[in-house]
């Protein structure tokens, strides 16, 4: 089941467009944290000096994506009045290895991490998060954790919901080729908690050759299942409904 | 939560009819695609009002309750 080969989907153009359309001419510095694992992880800070409140908004890219394709929104949010940072998770972009983390959850521990390191200015800093695409299915796994209550809100930029939701259109299996028999496999593995084969590619995006440079085009099974929402709608309604609820 | 209603990707309006019953708040942009939600003029201006709104004073603005290390988190670490 695991040696079946994963295969690419063909390129989607609009993909393509949107991720070369990026102004990068007004990108600010690169600023890295280091989690509890020593890795260094990458974001960039959007600093408005109008903004008077204690309040931060995080943006978390889609999936394959990196911080450079926030550019536009954080550059407006900053100019608008309003702080924000936009951060690459990691597997992406310039946090650690590309299309693979360490462990399965790691990545909320990350942004357990970051939000400590932001905190050391100001110990009372709230945040917002803005979560686009599978960035904003990433919330179902830490609305409902403690890291998840640092935050005031979570704006989602159409969030991905899970494979088989009544939000996934039809065009998803054409953004994403997933190879299911792997994927049943590792989860076999890992009901007996044997991790090996967790850091194998079970998914690929139909980026074209002139992203690569910014994009992340395979997935390892332990960042799928890490950065991704539940895969359940019922338990990803579940708290979609307990963080609704919790806000109002 | 804002969704394009040209997304190529995601049915816009699933948001709205699954969600409404969660109290979730949907905005759906027209001639906003799946790629113009962080670039398209009208999908960003759209992002900072509902931004804007919580800073104008919604509800529940409180400070988180428990610490970041709190045992729910150390919990998923073991």
């Amino acid at each position: 089941m695991l040696a079946l080969p994963l295969r690419r989907p063909q390129p989607l153009d609009f993909i393509e467009q949107g991720a070369l359309a990026v102004d990068q001419s007004r990108l600010t510095s690169l600023s890295t944290f280091q989690a509890r694992n020593g890795i260094w992880l990458a974001y960039r800070y959007y600093h408005s000096t109008q903004d008077e409140s204690n309040k931060t908004i995080l943006i978390v890219h889609g999936s394959s994506a990196q911080l450079i394709q926030m550019t536009e929104l954080a550059n407006a949010l900053a100019a608008s009045g309003l702080t924000a940072i936009v951060l690459d998770i990691r597997g992406h972009g310039a946090s650690g290895q590309r299309g693979d983390i360490a462990y399965i959850r790691q990545l909320n521990y990350d942004f357990e991490d970051l939000l400590i390191e932001l905190r050391r200015t100001d110990p009372n800093q709230k945040f917002i998060l803005v979560g686009t695409s599978l960035g904003g299915g990433f919330f179902t796994h830490i609305s409902t954790t403690a890291v998840g209550q640092a935050f005031e809100r979570f704006i989602l930029l159409a969030p991905f919901l899970g494979p088989s939701t009544p939000t996934s259109g039809a065009s998803n299996k054409a953004w994403a080729s997933v190879n299911l028999p792997r994927i049943i496999g590792i989860t076999i593995r890992s009901q007996f908690k044997v991790t090996l084969g967790q850091s194998l590619p079970v998914i690929a995006f139909a980026n074209g050759a002139k992203t690569k440079r910014y994009v992340t085009s395979l997935y390892s099974y332990r960042l799928l299942f890490s950065f991704g929402p539940y895969f359940n709608w019922k338990k990803t309604i579940t708290a979609l409904a307990q963080s609704a609820k919790k806000y109002l | 939560m804002i969704a394009g209603q040209d997304d190529e990707l995601m049915v816009s309006d699933a948001y709205e009819r699954e969600l409404k019953s969660f109290w979730i708040g949907v905005k759906i942009l027209p001639k906003v695609n799946y790629m113009g939600l962080v670039h398209h003029q009208d999908a960003i201006t759209a992002i900072i009002a509902t931004v804007k709104q919580g800073y104008s004073g919604t509800p529940n603005l409180s400070p988180p309750s428990t610490s970041l290390h709190s045992a729910p988190f150390d919990r998923l670490r073991d």
